[in-house]
This record gives C-alpha cells, structure tokens and sequence, in this order.
C-alpha cells in the first residue's frame, strides 16, 4: 500500500458518516412529501405543455386546411371572392372554375377574377370595372378615328407643302404654266426691258420657257 | 443495489414512499455527511438536509441509473456546500471526536499505517490543500465517483480535474513524507 492509498483510507476511517439519527425520522418524511408534491407539480407541467402543444397543433392545422378548402371549393365550381383569388394568384396558383380568368389573364392582364366577373355583366356604358373597359374601348376607337383624321391632314398638308416647295423654281419660270404665272411673266416682261443685267436667269440665257415669254411679252 | 431494484426504489421515492426515501437516504447520506464534514462545511447537518430537500423537490426531473443518482446527488451537495461556505466565514476542517470506523478493506499493515495516520493528521493534511483540491480529493475518496462524475459535480472539465487530483495527491505525499508516515 503506497501513501496515497494509505492516505484514502485513513481519509475513509477519519471523516465521521454516521449521522445524528434524530435526522432522519424527522428528514424522511419531508423528503417523501416534497417528491410527491414535485412529481405532481411536474405532471400537471408536462400536462400544461402538452394541451398547449396541442391547441398549437390544432390551430396549425385550421390555418392550413384553409386554402385546401378554397381549393376544394374552387374545384367544385363555387366563385371563389377576388382576395382569396388574389391570393392563390400571388402564390402563381389559379384557381380552376373561376369565371373569365383565361379571359382577363390573356386580354387585359388584369387579375382574372375581376375583369371577367364584371365583363359578362356590365355595358360599355356603365361605371365600374366592365364599364370602363367598354369606355376604354370607345376610347380607343375615337383615338383611332382622331388619328386617322390627324393622319390626312397631315398628308394634305404635306403634299401642299411639297407642292409649293418641291418645285423649287419661281411659278412664273417654271413649266409654262401662263395662265396661271402670266402676271409673273408680264411683271417679268415689264422688268425685262429694264433689267439688262447678263447674270439674270430670266434675261441672260433665254432659253427657259418663262424667259421666252417674258421675251415676247415685253415686245 | 440491482439496477432493477434501484429504478422501483426510484421511481416509488418519486410518488412519495417514505419507505424508498428511508432507503435512499440510508445509503447516501453518510458519505454526502462524510464529504460535508471533512470539506469543513458549517453545520453539516442542516446542509445535509438541504442536500436531500433539493433533491426530492427535483427528483421528478431525473433520469438515470445509480450511479448517475449518486453523481447528482454528489453534484447537489457541492453546491450547497459552496452556499453554505459562502453564507458563513470559512472553518478549519473539525472532524468530530467520534472514533472511526475501521476501513473493512484494510489489512493489518494498513491498520498498522491508518494507526500512525490519525484523524488530527487527516484534517492537517485537508487543510494543507486547496478547497478545489480538497474537493476533488474528497469526491473521489468519500463519494466514490469517478474523474468524469467529480468533473460534473464540481463543474470542471475532466483534465482540470485530474490535475487538481494529481497536484493535491502530491501535496498528501510530500507531507505525509515528511512527517515520516511510510510503509
């Protein structure tokens, strides 16, 4: 036996272990009266927190059986309200059986539920949702005929334009038109004695028509 | 004790059979007294019955075998014991006069050797050690738990333990040396 070893027996023999015996006659049944109270305490904790758990679980389960009844009402053929649409279409879920969905999803891109629901049963004429769709769509035929209407104007005035400008040459010197240019001519004539200048286009060369008018108006 | 004995003891300790507490504490409270005592505890009596109050208030939440009882009931203790060091100035370690009780492992050269080393040399050599040492020491020699029970009990981590273990052996060696207590 080494010291240590020796040193852990004297330890064993040394420390006093036997305790004063009134304590425990007095100590025991305390003791028993705490477990048992403990233990009953415990119970109705684990009691407490299993009702919870369970009303948790039993709200979890009403929460998530609502859109499976939407669902299965949509599936069944009953129009679903435009919120609960709205939301299965935020989540990209349509709703089957849901009055012009196709309609509204491929014309207007409005959500289906309420520009079909009001189309079928609303005029052109008649306010709300469906009545502005057919306000729109009088709209759109006015722009159109306001359209075509601004788009001949502005050809006539084009052409007009490309009329008196496309020529490019002074009405009286162009084409022989003498009718129309013969008080140009004769003021060209009038001016021709006059205007001895070579560079004038007119007087100079003679070759144009208007410059031969001009030559036998102003004999 | 049977494992199968110890969980019905535990268990009808749990629905409050005085009987199963009557068991229970016959079987641990000398060595929680023990390890009290010899830690210097004031008033080891009154810790040791707030040691099994604490204990039969949180019996229901146990779950383990003997051993793991033992542990916890070891773990308890501690901390009391620490309470109760704290609510009191600290003591020299009094054994009491109560003749020991002769070791039944011991042989004649170790009653030989326990007869050389009194108790007043036991409290002198406690108190030569650190509380953590002391502790540890105790844990282990009183208590009889293991190096990963005393760790739990004292909230330490294993390797801590076994230094504070190795460091306190060594300062019962050198004393226990110099005073000339060999084999």
């Amino acid at each position: 036996m080494d010291q240590v070893a020796l040193f852990e027996s004297a330890v064993r023999a040394a420390v006093p272990t036997r305790p004063d015996p009134r304590i425990g006659p007095a100590l025991v049944p305390r003791l028993a009266e705490a477990a048992r109270l403990s233990t009953v305490e415990a119970e109705a904790g684990a009691r407490r927190a299993s009702s919870r758990r369970g009303l948790v679980a039993r709200v979890g389960i009403a929460v998530a059986s609502v859109p499976l009844v939407l669902a299965g009402l949509a599936f069944a053929g009953v129009t679903m309200p435009s919120p609960a649409r709205s939301a299965f279409d935020s989540v990209g879920i349509t709703l089957p059986n849901q009055p012009s969905s196709q309609k509204a999803a491929s014309t207007t891109g409005h959500p289906a539920g309420r520009a079909l629901g009001h189309v079928q049963s609303a005029s052109p004429t008649t306010k709300g949702p469906g009545g502005s769709k057919g306000k729109s769509q009088a709209a759109h035929r006015h722009a159109l005929a306001q359209h075509q209407k601004a788009r001949g104007k502005a050809l006539g005035h084009t052409h007009g334009k490309a009329i008196g400008l496309n020529g490019a040459t002074p009405p009286g010197q162009a084409n022989g038109h003498a009718p129309s240019h013969s008080n140009a001519g004769g003021n060209s004539a009038s001016h021709a004695t006059t205007h001895t200048k070579p560079s004038h286009p007119a007087q100079g060369n003679g070759r144009g028509r208007g410059g031969g008018n001009a030559n036998g108006h102003s004999k | 004790m049977a494992p199968e004995r110890f969980s019905s003891i535990l268990e009808a300790a749990r629905e409050g059979s005085e009987a199963a507490w009557q068991e229970l504490y016959t079987d641990l409270a000398p060595v929680v007294l023990g390890y009290l005592r010899a830690n210097g505890a004031p008033d080891p009596e009154d810790v040791l019955g707030e040691v099994f109050l604490q204990v039969a208030r949180d019996i229901a939440g146990f779950d383990g075998d003997e051993r793991g009882f033992r542990s916890w009931v070891f773990t308890i203790a501690h901390h009391r014991l620490i309470d109760a060091r704290r609510h009191s100035a600290r003591r020299p370690v009094e054994l009491s006069a109560e003749p020991p009780e002769p070791p039944g492992r011991a042989d004649d050269a170790a009653d030989e050797a326990l007869a050389r080393i009194g108790t007043e040399e036991v409290q002198r050599v406690l108190s030569l050690l650190s509380d953590d040492q002391r502790a540890v020491l105790l844990l282990r020699v009183v208590g009889d738990l293991s190096i990963e029970d005393v760790a739990k009990a004292v909230g330490k981590r294993p390797g801590a333990v076994k230094a504070l273990q190795r460091r306190g052996l060594a300062s019962v060696k050198r004393e226990l040396a110099r005073k000339g207590v060999t084999l």
